[in-house]
């Protein structure tokens, strides 16, 4: 334990050099100003700016710790737009939108973003601290993870699930329904045909997630207003209100973050799940644990505290499996794994012993990072509320302009364009029909991992059903899925 | 009526599902499951929801008014022609043209709505263009 | 502004460019088109030669990189043949996944007759990866195992049935007189994946890339049953025999190059054939592509041309046998 202690320090006299400060603050505004862009998330963040730092020729170090200001920055700036527009800006916000919108609606958008920002702070701490004391040991339990246990906490998040969203059943499941089926669009990755591409080159990856969530929230939304504006209800400029939140709040929600934390980085370490499905198991957990009153998804701070937590935390698990065994969990882990290898440092079980100042000097500045984002962004709220202050016919097409800018900027695609209109028109139907959005969106993320993991489990066993509840790990999930199924009725019948 | 337009919609769309996923032929699978069966079983969910919400419609959608609907159609198509015209014209004609027209519709004044639309496409193409280094179409620019 | 701030320094750290000399053609605004989304094989493809080319003053303006994700490679094809038949500024990232998918006319109507091929930048080769603790320690106990039976050797990667990495498996399958598909083959989200299936014991053969199990492959934490190259490869492969040496004639490169429209003028053809063949014939480049995870590959010009042609029909003819395509 000294020796951790001993290299951290050094990792931290690394980290807190003028030059590498300075270039973090640097990478965790730029990431921030990147990842606001809708459309574009950490992952693009790190993967267009790393020739560009390479390209500076830095020392290994600090290049690194730019790109972990970078991915850290990327991931809070898609959280500015969704709790203030309702546009979330990558995948992982999407849960932000929830609760962080109503709270922007009700003049709270400031006291949001600034939670969001202490969230996000004690995620990312609190998921390095875990990661100090045991990185290596944590991967390796991962492993233990094979397909019929993600089967099996894919199942727990549906469980966790049911009920949120919708007054009428059949609308919300047949939402789900439809998530489930645009999961299936693409090459399939079992036999590798196509599925629902019906010709289409540019659809053999599938429907981009992003693209869909730019439909389904910004087109729809500004389509929504447009609507509002001929109906002449007045557009209520939003009040800015104010933007610390109080001793009491922070206390209020300081448990809820300690537990996204924990969520988010178990699931950011597994290699298969990501930070998406951390903000989505957070969001419904705490609304489990704790909401007693509803208000989840009304505008409750915890609900805008646990995604972001949990989003966090998960980016920094998300590191573990790669520091630790060299196996990337998450597409950004991959571009930052490339950015290692760039270097001539090649992660792994190894590098805790070659290389101990690239792994400590790291880990100190994923602090830093942390530290410095939350020293940036808190003075900053005043400012990314502002954004509120414009002219609706200022905000609102700027909005589309940015949405599309970002999609175009990394697909290159027309297809995607049209693609995210006609989710515009679809999303706008669908909150005039009463079908619930979220389910679809839902169903999106996790329709893919049940789907390529239940056909897994079973190529692997050779059709044998009885896997997917052999290990002690996913038995238990399973048992856990049924009893937040059934446990509260069967407790009502008992009464 | 509008239940029962979603839910027949709904039996259709899935119906098509099913009977697309049915239908592809997979050369060989490396697995018992195969590609089929999730969509096919996905599209089927799908297909009795759409009957339980068409057979037994609760109503209480309000549909906007046709002035509306056509204001929303246009705005629909303008979105559309700069999906197809951005390759072709190129970014910066294309993002002041959607940014200006956004900007009448949401009640801007002629001169502002000019302004903003050069201004704010500039500003997008230097921050991806330049910053990013991300090239973006230049179409009839060159 | 920070953004900004090193867009700047770019420009400026670069030195006084040059250009491939006694060339009369000089492209403007050259771009190189990525098929695949930032972070990928086909970026870096792309990545690494724009930023090598501008440093060594191949190329004078500096070559920006396209991201147009979509089938390895299908949608930029598509967009090359549609829009871009004689652009001389733009070159395409392409590798072996590439030809594959071309053998089994998944690049819609496309072939490969119809670009221009420019040149390779280098090559990975595929490997088969067991962990550190497994019972087959040769590709002949691999082989025997296949025999008795394939269905007690579960195995995955990265790729789909029918992608380069089940390809691996199934010729070494063939060769041992077993029909591919009843091997027992699960397919994950990327190599990181089924690399942790593999060490997490879910699986037990990762036919993957040398590049991607390298790290696990200097810890311990894997051996490698044979490398699928012509000879055997440097660094922490040397041990590794080849599949040949283990009297298998089993090879999987995967080539990562480049072409060009199918009009490109031929000047504009030249330039770049000759621009990859100094590039790869450079040490500086050789030693970044090293720390990239790719090895030597040289083959420009009309060779390349041969021999993506005489690829994409080789394994035409071998996934008929295999009957996955008819």
């Amino acid at each position: 334990m000294s020796g951790t202690l001993k290299s951290l320090s050094a990792g931290f006299a690394v980290a807190l050099t003028p030059l590498n400060l300075a270039l973090a603050a640097i990478g965790a505004f730029v990431g921030t100003a990147v990842g606001a862009l809708p459309g574009i998330g950490p992952l693009n963040a790190v993967a267009l700016l790393l020739p560009l730092v390479y390209a500076l020729k830095l020392p290994p170090e600090s290049a690194l710790i730019v790109l972990a200001a970078v991915y850290y920055g990327g991931g809070y700036g898609g959280r500015i737009a969704a709790i203030l527009l309702n546009v979330p800006g990558d995948p992982s916000s999407v849960m932000t939108t929830l609760d962080g919108y109503p709270m922007a609606r009700r003049g709270e958008g400031g006291l949001a973003l600034s939670i969001t920002a202490i969230g996000s702070f004690i995620g990312g701490v609190g998921a390095t601290v875990l990661m100090i004391l045991a990185a290596p040991a944590i991967a390796r339990a991962a492993l233990a993870f094979g397909p019929a246990e993600y089967v099996a906490l894919m199942v727990f998040a549906f469980a966790l699930l049911a009920g949120v969203g919708g007054t009428r059943p059949a609308k919300s499941i047949a939402a789900a329904a439809f998530g489930l089926l645009l999961s299936t669009v693409g090459t399939d990755s079992g036999t590798g045909i196509e599925r629902f591409t019906f010709g289409e080159l540019e659809l053999l990856d599938g429907v981009d997630f992003t693209v869909v969530v730019i439909g389904l929230f910004a087109v729809a939304e500004v389509l929504t207003l447009i609507e509002e504006r001929a109906a002449r209800v007045s557009l209520v400029s939003t009040p800015l209100g104010r933007s610390f939140p109080a001793i009491g709040q922070i206390l209020h929600t300081l448990p809820t973050m300690l537990r996204a934390a924990l969520v988010g980085f178990v699931v950011g370490v597994l290699p298969g799940t990501g930070a998406s499905i951390a903000a989505t198991l957070s969001w419904t957990l705490e609304r489990r644990l704790v909401d007693r009153t509803g208000t989840f998804g009304t505008g409750d701070i915890r609900g805008v505290a646990a995604p972001e937590t949990a989003d966090n935390a998960a980016q920094t698990g998300a590191m573990v499996p790669m520091l630790a065994l060299g196996i990337p969990g998450s597409g950004t882990t991959a571009v930052l794994l490339g950015a290692l290898m760039l270097y001539n440092i090649t992660p792994g079980p190894l590098l805790f012993i070659q290389r101990p100042e690239i792994v400590w000097g790291l880990i100190a500045s994923f602090v830093v990072g942390n530290v410095v984002l939350l020293a940036l962004n808190l003075p900053l709220v005043g400012l990314f509320i502002r954004i509120l202050a414009l002219p609706p016919w200022a905000l609102y097409p700027a909005v589309v302009a940015c949405a599309f800018s970002g999609v175009w900027a990394v697909n290159n695609s027309v297809l995607d364009l049209f693609l995210a209109i006609a989710f515009g028109v679809l999303g706008w139907a669908g909150k005039k029909a009463g079908v619930p959005l979220l389910p679809m969106l839902l169903g999106l993320v996790l329709g893919r991992l049940i789907e390529d993991n239940i056909r897994r489990a079973l190529a692997l066993s050779g059709g044998e059903v009885f896997v997917l509840f052999a290990s002690p790990i996913a038995l238990g999930l399973w048992l856990f899925a049924f009893g937040i199924l059934f446990a509260p009725r069967l407790l009502q019948r008992l009464r | 009526m509008t239940d029962r337009i979603v839910g027949t919609l709904f039996i259709l769309v899935g119906g098509a599902a099913v009977f697309l996923a049915v239908s592809w032929e997979v050369p060989f699978a490396g697995d018992p499951v195969g590609p089929r069966v999730f969509p096919a079983v996905a599209g089927s969910v799908f297909v009795l929801c759409g009957a339980a919400i068409g057979f037994a419609p609760r109503e209480g959608a309000r549909w906007p008014s046709l002035r509306c609907l056509l204001l929303l159609v246009a705005a629909v198509l303008w979105l559309v022609a700069y999906a197809a015209m951005l390759r072709p014209l190129g970014f910066l004609p294309t993002t002041a043209a959607v940014l200006a027209g956004g900007a009448l519709l949401f009640g801007a004044r002629l001169i502002e709505a000019a302004a903003y639309g050069i201004l704010g496409s500039v500003a997008l193409w230097a921050l991806i263009d330049r910053g990013l280094d991300i090239p973006l179409p230049r179409g009839v620019i060159g | 502004m920070g953004v900004r701030h090193v867009a700047m320094t770019v420009l400026l750290s670069a030195s006084m460019a040059m250009s491939v000399p006694g060339m009369a053609f000089q492209p403007t605004n050259p771009e190189c088109i990525a098929g695949a989304a930032p972070g990928g094989g086909f970026d870096l493809t792309c990545r690494l030669t724009a930023r090598m080319l501008h440093e060594l003053g191949l190329l004078a303006t500096p070559m920006r990189t396209v991201n147009m994700p979509g089938g390895i490679g299908a949608v930029a094809m598509n967009h090359i043949q549609a829009q871009r038949r004689n652009d001389p500024n733009v070159v395409v990232a392409v590798s072996t996944g590439s030809w594959l998918n071309l053998a089994q006319g998944k690049f819609g109507r496309w072939t490969e007759n119809d670009v221009r091929w420019v040149g390779a930048i280098g090559a990975d080769y595929g490997v088969l990866a067991v962990r550190n603790d497994s019972p087959l320690r040769s590709l002949a106990d691999l082989m025997a195992a296949l025999k008795t039976n394939p269905a007690a050797v579960p195995m995955g990667a990265g790729g789909t049935v029918g992608s380069q990495d089940w390809m691996k498996v199934a010729l070494v399958a063939r060769a041992a007189g077993v029909d591919p598909r009843r091997l027992r083959y699960a397919s994950f989200e990327g190599g990181g994946q089924a690399m942790a299936a593999l060490l997490g014991g879910h699986i037990q053969v990762f036919p993957g890339d040398a590049s991607e199990v390298k790290g696990q492959l200097e810890a311990g934490g894997i051996r490698l049953l044979a490398v699928l190259a012509p000879e055997r490869l440097p660094g922490p492969f040397a041990s590794v025999p080849t599949a040949r040496e283990q009297g298998v004639a089993v090879e999987w490169p995967i080539v990562r190059g480049l072409y060009m429209p199918p009009a490109a003028p031929d000047e504009a053809y030249r330039y770049w054939v000759e621009a990859i063949a100094r590039l790869t014939a450079d040490p500086r480049f050789m030693e970044e592509r090293a720390k990239a995870g790719l090895f030597a590959f040289p083959s420009t010009g009309d060779a390349f041309a041969a021999l993506a042609i005489e690829r994409v029909s080789e394994m035409r003819l071998l996934l008929r046998e295999i009957g996955l395509v008819q």
